[in-house]
């Protein structure tokens, strides 16, 4: 039940993912470093937001943008900038034009795709910089993979981090365990940046894999969950992004990658973290190795993640938080 | 995977004034059809008519039951609003344990789910034992009389009166509510909205049945039926005289000092149409207005149909006599109590009819049991995330995603209760009304809570679903501040009125004991959690964002 805190040396270890563009999960997955405490911090990609919220400058001065469905008005500094709050923590971008720029930009799709790349990469600049801000002095370090969803352009600005370690497809020691990192996910209906067809997957992870000294105390830091762990239980949806039903109900299917679920079966590491299906919060065990999926709630703004004690050779603890 | 809605269409791309892209993300599974159902079957119409409303007309003459329903509304329109904007805030299963306790403190947190869970698990053992002894036991006496079979009669009698029919069928009432929420959500919802249907099916037949029925048709009928049973050629009339001999008065004047405890009795079963707080980390677009519509809409349409067959009730039973047969002590000349669907039984005059009524009417106890245990589930369920329970509780199976370990602790507590129940009939019944008192300290606490949101946690209150004011007050503080006044008053007035049922003695030493097991738990599973290197108050506190 409650077990005595184990007397080998623990390592400390915090991760997240999918936060989608939430500037306030982003604040408290850095802040958690010092907060429960942590000795490293792990993303596990998906770190671009979704959405483009207008805020419209009308003429009499005001500005007007719809947040969650809701008409809202600014008129004074102060609710502007509370305006532009409430989006970013809902994990859009928000953005203030006049009434032709926002004429323009529901009309043209290349000036709207540009914008929306300027907003996101401008807003991952704040956050590597709040990073290195907030976690210099310490020992701890953000390390960040991008997610599918992530446009390629933001890997140049995750390589220019001090204390935010861009370590996708690399080995990178936390404490004394090596770990792997992957941000690609397998085939999904959207066609998003970073996805791979299986065999690729598996390629990659385990040209990454052979490089471990000791795979039995390595951590996986995969953004795609394996198949049927229930880490990666979704609804269907074709390819016209409609819900697959079956019996009148949306039909649940697993949606992992295979060759996640192989590498981990054939290497068993300690450890092995992943993200991708929000939805699919939990724990469980693939042979010695515990996997874990926190899930993500980030338009609420609260941070779901989970905190895990690693022993030498065994995962001490580890707890679903919601901070 | 897609940030779907029900259409299918991205929900930030169908929020006109927003441009999306294409990406993957969260699919939240419970629909806000299943979601409104969901809030029904929290306070079924049909139970409510049969037990929590007419018994008032007796012991509380001219209290107005229609001065109740119209406040009860009012009530529970301001209960949905302040619960649905809060959960909009923070989207999250667990109900008052997470809501509570991020916005106030863990511990108060934990009180208050001690104290709403505690209340649950009596609940659930209540409809478990009420599903024998005020469903099937004097339903099936009802549908003997009126068919004259004397073996349902007798076994009608039975099952009432035994102890091991009472445990026997009421725990595998409870099992088998468990085992269906075993199976996962969507076994569950489907479950839940067809059992939900066959009551609105049966409400609607009762309506229909008086509709077509002239008051003078009831009463030829009535005394017709029970004739055979007394003996007298006009029941009818001496059901009123024998209520006059009683001291009935079946046309008292508005008295206010007898408004309030009908009023209490009214909304001890029809505030609760806000049950989906617990669910809310599953609930389709939990973030904007939905729940507040939905949790309202249930609101109205269960006092609606209720106010609508209490009035068919009077019209069609005739005033003087629903109040008599609702009031008779001894005089009361049946086996069976007098439900709609026994009255309406004999207007029918079918044993088709009959059995039909009984039916619709039993179903809503299994159907109240699973939002109550759903309720039990989720919340040990995010006191294991937080520490306080053994890891275990918050595994779910691999299969079905259902947290196994945590439906099984609630329906051992469940039972345990039961078995209790069981030996000790009348205090359990005492200790029933502590539950909803119990509850209602919960429910003062998440007015409070919601009150707060906008000074605690002024973020995540900017991204819920309003944030309008009124007089420079935001509407989810005012509307936090009237839930907590409305709840004290009904406690005040359980407190000031004996005839409610409660014992204060008994509630204030089970509020002892409740908070001192939550107090002990909370610091108990703190210091233990500190030896193995973790700080409880962290895992379950806000990460400072700034």
């Amino acid at each position: 039940m409650f077990r005595r805190r184990p007397k080998t040396e623990v390592t400390r270890l915090f991760y997240a993912g999918d936060i989608h563009g939430s500037r306030v999960c982003w604040k408290k997955f850095v802040n958690a470093a010092a907060h429960y405490p942590a000795d490293a911090l792990v993303m596990g990609g998906d770190l671009t937001g979704k959405a483009l919220v207008p805020i419209v400058r009308e003429g009499d001065g005001s500005y007007g943008a719809r947040v969650i469905g809701e008409q809202r008005i600014a008129r004074t500094a102060a609710e502007l900038d509370e305006m532009q709050r409430a989006i970013s923590t809902s994990g859009m971008y928000p953005l203030i034009v006049d009434q032709e720029e926002a004429r323009r930009l529901a009309e043209d799709t290349p000036r709207r795709e540009a914008a929306f790349e300027q907003a996101l990469l401008d807003e991952l600049r704040l956050w590597v910089r709040f990073a290195d801000e907030r976690l210099a002095g310490s020992e701890s370090c953000a390390y960040v993979i991008p997610g599918n969803d992530d446009p390629w352009s933001v890997d140049e600005v995750l390589a220019s981090g001090e204390k935010v370690v861009a370590c996708d497809e690399r080995v990178e020691l936390v404490g004394p365990h090596e770990m792997v990192s992957l941000g690609y996910s397998n085939r999904t209906p959207w066609h998003t940046p970073r996805e791979l067809d299986e065999e690729d997957i598996y390629a990659r992870l385990k040209r990454l894999a052979d490089q471990l000294e000791s795979p039995e105390r390595a951590i996986f830091n995969v953004h795609v969950p394996p198949y049927e762990s229930s880490l990666d239980t979704a609804f269907e949806v074709d390819e016209e992004l409609r819900y697959v039903t079956k019996g009148g109900r949306p039909h649940e299917i697993a949606t992992g990658s295979q060759a996640v679920r192989q590498i981990i079966e054939e290497t068993q590491p300690l450890l092995s973290l992943h993200g991708h299906i929000h939805e699919s919060r939990g724990v469980t065990t693939i042979g010695r190795t515990v996997a874990i999926n926190p899930g993500s709630d980030y338009g609420s703004g609260h941070l779901d993640g989970c905190l895990v004690h690693l022993g030498r050779d065994r995962v001490a603890n580890h707890y679903l938080v919601s901070g | 995977m897609s940030d779907l809605g029900e259409s299918g269409v991205s929900q930030e791309a169908a929020t006109p004034g927003t441009f999306a892209r294409k990406a993957t993300g969260l699919v939240r599974e419970v629909s806000p059809f299943s979601t409104f159902v969901f809030n029904m079957a929290g306070q079924p119409t049909s139970i409510f008519l049969a037990v929590s409303i007419f018994f008032t007309l007796g012991l509380f003459p001219g209290g107005s039951i229609w001065l109740g329903f119209a406040m009860a509304l009012l009530a529970a329109l301001i209960i949905c609003l302040c619960y649905g904007l809060f959960t909009s805030a923070i989207p999250r299963s667990g109900g008052d344990y997470v809501l509570v306790g991020r916005i106030t403190h863990p511990v108060i947190g934990l009180i208050s789910s001690f104290f709403w869970t505690s209340g649950v698990i009596l609940s659930i053992a209540f409809v478990a034992l009420a599903f024998v002894t005020v469903a099937l036991g004097p339903s099936l006496i009802a549908v003997g009389l009126v068919s004259g079979d004397g073996s349902l009669v007798s076994a009608g009698e039975d099952v009432s009166s035994s102890e091991w029919w009472q445990f026997g069928i009421g725990t595998a009432l409870i099992v088998l509510s468990a085992i269906l929420l075993g199976g996962g959500w969507r076994w569950t919802t489907r479950i839940m909205n067809g059992l939900w249907a066959v009551t609105m099916i049966g409400l609607a037949t009762v309506f229909l049945v008086l509709l077509f029925k002239s008051h003078d048709g009831f009463v030829n009928s009535f005394n017709q039926f029970a004739g055979t049973i007394t003996g007298e050629p006009d029941t009818y009339g001496s059901v009123i005289s024998n209520a006059g001999k009683e001291g009935i008065d079946t046309n008292p004047p508005f008295s206010l000092d007898n408004f309030w405890p009908t009023w209490a009795a009214i909304c001890s079963l029809s505030l609760y149409s806000w049950l989906s707080i617990y669910i809310s980390g599953e609930v389709r677009r939990a973030r904007d207005m939905t729940q507040v519509k939905v949790m309202s809409m249930a609101s109205v349409v269960h006092i609606g149909i209720a106010a609508l067959l209490a009035i068919v009730f009077f019209e069609k039973f005739g005033h003087d006599f629903f109040i008599a047969i609702n009031s008779l002590g001894e005089s009361y000349p049946f086996a069976a109590p007098p439900y709609y669907t026994f009255l309406t039984s004999i207007a029918g005059g079918s044993t088709v009819l009959a059995w039909w009524l009984f039916i619709s009417f039993a179903v809503a106890y299994p159907l109240l049991i699973l939002p109550n245990i759903t309720i039990a589930v989720r919340t040990f369920f995010a006191w294991s995330l937080d520490g306080f329970l053994p890891s275990r509780f918050a595994r779910v199976s691999s299969r079905t995603h259902a947290p196994n370990s945590a439906i099984g602790l609630t329906v051992v507590l469940s039972v345990l209760v039961l078995w209790w129940a069981v030996k000790n009939g009348e205090g359990f019944f005492e200790v029933l009304i502590e539950a909803v008192l119990l509850q209602a300290i919960t429910m003062i606490l998440l007015g409070i809570s919601a009150a707060l949101l906008p000074y605690r946690r002024p973020d995540v209150w900017r991204s819920s679903a309003t944030t309008q004011r009124i007089l420079g007050i935001p509407v989810v503080a005012i509307a936090g501040a009237l839930v907590a006044i409305i709840l004290a008053g009904i406690f005040f007035v359980y407190m000031h009125y004996p005839d409610l049922g409660i014992d204060k003695g008994h509630f204030f030493r089970d509020c002892g004991i409740i908070l001192v097991a939550s107090l002990v738990t909370f610091f108990g599973a703190r210091a233990v959690r500190l030896r193995q290197g973790v700080d409880v108050d962290k895992l379950a506190a806000e990460i400072p964002p700034e």
